[in-house]
Order: C-alpha cells, then structure tokens, then sequence
C-alpha cells in the first residue's frame, strides 16, 4: 500500500509528493516508508490518532524533522534535505506553510496580525509599503478580520480569531500547500464551523491545495476528498475520503469510524486494550 | 418522587472580573447522570467547582447548592469530609491531577487510608476496582509510576480512584477530551458501566452534544452563564427546545456527509460577564430573536418533558431539529 502514489484525480503533475518517507527516533520508527502525491488544489486528509507519525509528517515536509529516509517534493523540487541558503529556506517558505493546532502559542504576543502578515510580505515579495499594506488588508479581509482586530495584539483576541490570523499568515506567502496541523481541533463547535467555511473559500479562490492532518473524521470529511489513515507510523488505508468513511476497509478505521459520537451512538468496550 | 440527591437552585457566581454564573438551576436524582453541555466560558466547569466548594478564594455565591438535602456552603469538618468522599470527581488531564513521584497504589488508596482502611485491604480494593476498568495485572501497575501509563490508561486509573470510596455522585469534567477516539470510547463505556452497576449518579461535563448523549439520561446545555435547556438526551438531538442547543448541533460537520457549507453560528459564544443584562445572551447570534429577546430577562418555561429559556419556544416547538439537504 505504500507504494501507491497518485492520490485522487490528478490535475497535473503534484504540487507535492513524497515517497518512500521513513523516520526512525533511535530504534523507534514513527513513520514508516509512507508515500502519497497531492495534486494542485487538491485536499488531502492524514488521519490517525496520537503517534501515529502524522505530525512527523508534517514536520518533515516543512522542514522541522529531517527523514531518516525517503524524499519530498515540492512543486518540482527537492525538499528532503537541509536548505543551504536563507534564499533556499525563504522558496520552500513560499511553496508550503504551516498552520499549528493551537493559536496561543503560534503567535508572537508583541505582534499584531497586521505586523505579523506584512513581516511574512516583506520577506517573500519585496513589495513597497503601500503594496504591502494593500495586501494585510486584503488577507485580514479573507479570513474574516475586521480593523480593529487587525491590529490588535492576539491577547485581545479569541482563539477562533487567533487562528484567523496564523491562517492569514500562512497564506501572506502565496504557498501552494497549506498544511493543517489539527489546525481546528481547538476551537469551539460553533467557531470551528466558521472557520472551516472559510477554509473552503480560501481554497475555492487561490487554488491553494490543503494537508489537514487530524483525528476528527468528521473534519476531514467535511474539508478533504483524499484521505490517507496511519496506524503506527504505517498507511493502513488511503483512497477518496468518502468511501474510506462510507465504506472502511482496514479493522483499525473501521474501529475509529465506530468510536466517533454521533447521534444514536453508544460506546462500546472494545476487545483489545492499548 | 423523593428529594434529587443534588439540587442546584438561582446559583449566581461572581468573580472580580464579572459574573460568570447566572441564576444556574440543577437537579439530579440518585443514580441519574445528567450531562452539561456548552461551549468555552459557558460556565459548565464553573458549575462543577461550585458544587465541589472549589470556587476561587474571592468568588461571590448566591444561591443554594443541596447535597442529600443538606446545604453544602454550610459544611464544615467532619461534615465536609464526608461530603467529599460522597462526590467524587475526575477531570480533563489526569496527569495535573496526578502526583507524579508517588506510585500507582499509594495514589489510589490515599482516601481510603485517611478513612482508616488498612494498607492491604486498601490496596485489595485498588487493584480489584483496576480490573473492573480493564486494566490487567493490576499488582504490577499498582506498584508503577503515572509517567509509565498512557494517557487512557492514566484516566482509568482516576477512574477507579474515585469510586474506591464508592461516592454517591461522580462529577466528571470532560474525562475523555485528551484522549484518542477509541480510547474515548473505552474509558465512556467503563464510565456507563461502572455508574450503573453502583447506582452511582454522574454529572458529566463536554462540549460534545452527541457524547454527553450517549450515557446520559437528561442533557442541561449551557450558554453565557446560564442553563438554557435541560431535556431528555433521546429527544434532544431530534427535538432541541432551544436555538442555540438547535444551532450547535446543526454546526458540528457530520461524519457521514459533507455539506456544501456548514452551518456557522455567526458571532463568537459570549462568556456570563459579556451577557446583555436584560434578554437572552443567545439573542444577538441567533435567527429567531425578536424585539422581546432583548429586552425583558428570560423565564424557564416548562415544555414537553424539558426546560428552555427562551420566550419564543412554544411558537418556535417542533421546528427547530437539524434538517439536512
């Protein structure tokens, strides 16, 4: 299975893949030669509970964990190995960011979101001031900021309104990929629902394609059509994300699909124990 | 009926940063678990603190809060200790609750201990009650570190902690949030299981709808501070006597479609100290508020079989379920 590669109807050549990715912590292998290939505007959800190497993932893809073994692509270009150059750090910076699960911590308290996302514009476009300022305010405006909380400190903000200005952030960079680190996980049932509107917007008019790493199936229902599950640092099952959860193959998603409250639902003790 | 095991009655807690329980009415039968429900800064953990008398040094409470018929802010000495070992409770991160340089059993048996349980009838008692939550070779772990368990272990252990002294009611402040899906769905089953068998009654705190519903009798959904519904948990999902409980359920993506957009609530949840004095707190988010809903303070109303706040609720009965399509 983790040899397959093409994920979903591909739209040209991927905007991202990886191949062959492997990630061992001393003798502790968390992920384990996982391969898969996103299209341009594609939605790609990773799915697995806690150490299932999805956040590994992630990490290599930007940089933070370098793989054991295996590469990654981006846009046509090698992303496996450390970047030599700022110049190098900054063009990976603008083809794939990152957005973390929890807004408390992602931002710099000093900062406000005006500040945090001309920083971003300044760094990757060397635009003048008035361009600059054009352009907070359109990406403020995008992700549903008014003025005042534009330029807020993020103590002034909720976490909802947090995690507007780390996705505006991430998106100040023109990525093409914009991986979802459990990026809604956090956020209050009715905020959540705002945001992962906005999430389908962005993404219906930038064309930028999404990784939303998370363990609420429901989530990844709701934002992606791809869909891989790990179990163990492994692919256990990958293919379009509304057959893996109308019609799950592996006993392991099976067993997750069962356990996801719903109405109607009942728990129920499994037979293994972890 | 007899008296509830625990009535919460015109509960209003202030901080000195504002209210942030307002007029918060509850009761619970012996051997009933009853959910609450609602969003952050609803005031659902604050409930909890209140009736466990672990309110803030400078928080102001009015109101009553009755344990068995007894007033519990009047409990004192050996009154109170036996209060706690009445009401147990087990919360989110069980390692903040957890001493992480005693072992296993010394945690566990603790209560007993200053009950004047013998140690080894003491430690019987653990490890028969670690069994009874699915942990195997119990001698072993009662004699391990909590850095040496898993997190769903870990709650296990809490679990079994607090009903060694086989407490009438459970408070249960979202024990399951921290933990994996599947592990979630273990430790609620253990949960379920266990309250039955004892007749224990159960107050379980969540911010989920459906998990609160699924081993809970009734479902109380909170809002800025205040109890806005209590219903049947059966009839709740199909039949919300109240917008906002409606609104939230409509909210949650669904794990079996995808909608073309969801549901939002516009706005943000408001904490208690937000709150427009006068109206409902749900009234500037909400779809079918009228010029009455901001103006005068809201009644309970009674309706079929539940309580809601809201004074369009009998004209707005029967339509606001979740319709898909």
């Amino acid at each position: 299975m983790a040899e397959s590669s093409g994920t979903g109807p591909s739209g040209g050549a991927p905007v991202l893949s990886v191949a062959r990715l492997t990630k061992r912590f001393g003798e502790f292998t968390a992920v384990n030669d996982v391969s898969f290939a996103m299209p341009p505007g594609g939605s790609l959800a990773i799915v697995g509970e806690s150490g299932s190497g999805k956040t590994t993932i992630a990490k290599m893809i930007v940089g933070l964990e370098r793989p054991t073994a295996g590469t990654i692509t981006a846009c046509g270009r090698d992303r496996s190995t450390v970047s030599r150059s700022a110049r190098e750090r900054r063009r990976r910076g603008g083809e794939v960011q990152i957005v973390f699960q929890d807004p408390y911590t992602s931002l710099d308290p000093r900062q406000s979101a005006a500040s945090a996302i001309d920083e971003v514009l300044r760094l990757h476009h060397g635009w003048d001031g008035a361009r600059r300022a054009a352009r907070v305010s359109e990406l403020t405006s995008l992700v549903g900021l008014d003025e005042r909380q534009a330029t807020a400190l993020p103590r002034a903000l909720s976490g909802g309104q947090r995690q507007r200005v780390a996705i505006a952030r991430a998106l100040a960079a023109e990525p093409r990929v914009l991986i979802l680190d459990e990026s809604v996980a956090a956020l209050d049932v009715s905020i959540q629902a705002q945001v992962l509107n906005l999430l389908a917007d962005i993404r219906d008019e930038t064309g930028v394609s999404y990784i939303l790493i998370s363990h609420d199936l429901a989530v990844v229902r709701q934002l992606t059509d791809q869909a891989i599950v790990m179990w163990r640092g492994s692919v256990v099952e990958e293919g379009a994300t509304a057959s893996i959860l109308d019609d799950p193959r592996h006993e392991y998603t099976r067993r997750l699909r069962a356990s996801v409250p719903r109405p109607g639902w009942k728990p129920a003790r499994s037979v293994g124990v972890k | 009926m007899s008296s509830p095991l625990l009535e919460v009655s015109g509960l209003t807690v202030t901080l000195p940063a504002g209210t942030v329980l307002r007029d918060v009415s509850l009761s619970l039968g012996a051997g009933e678990a009853l959910g609450l429900v609602g969003e952050s800064g609803s005031g659902k953990s604050m409930t909890v603190k209140a009736i466990s008398r672990l309110l803030p040094p400078k928080a102001a409470a009015t109101g009553s809060i009755r344990f068995d018929g007894t007033e519990v802010g009047a409990l004192s000495g050996p009154a109170l200790r036996a209060f706690r070992s009445g009401v147990a409770m087990v919360f989110q991160d069980p390692r903040a609750h957890i001493n992480p340089v005693r072992r296993i059993g010394d945690f566990m048996t603790e209560a007993l201990r200053a009950q004047g349980v013998r140690r080894g009838e003491a430690l019987a008692r653990a490890g028969a009650l670690l069994s009874e939550v699915g942990i195997g070779d119990a001698a072993a772990r009662l004699r391990q570190f909590p850095h040496e368990l898993s997190g769903g272990m870990l709650q296990r252990v809490m679990i079994a902690a607090a009903l060694l002294t086989e407490p009438r009611l459970l408070l249960a402040d979202e024990p399951t949030t921290a933990l994996d899906v599947t592990t979630q769905a273990e430790v609620m089953a253990i949960l379920d299981e266990l309250r039955r068998e004892r007749g224990m009654a159960l107050l379980f705190i969540t911010h989920d709808l459906e998990l609160a519903a699924a081993i809970c009798d009734r479902t109380a959904v909170m809002y800025a501070g205040q109890v806005v519904e209590v219903r049947q948990s059966d009839v709740l999902h199909d039949d919300p006597l109240h917008p906002y409980t409606a609104a939230l359920a409509a909210a949650r993506p669904d794990i079996s479609r995808t909608e073309p957009r969801l549901r939002a609530i516009p706005g943000r949840p408001l904490s208690a100290f937000e709150a427009p004095p006068g109206g409902c707190a749900f009234a500037p988010r909400c779809e079918f508020a009228e010029e009455a809903c901001r103006t005068a303070a809201i009644p309970v109303t009674e309706l079929d079989g539940g309580l809601t706040r809201c004074v369009r609720a009998t004209a707005l009965r029967g339509q606001l379920a979740v319709t898909h399509g």
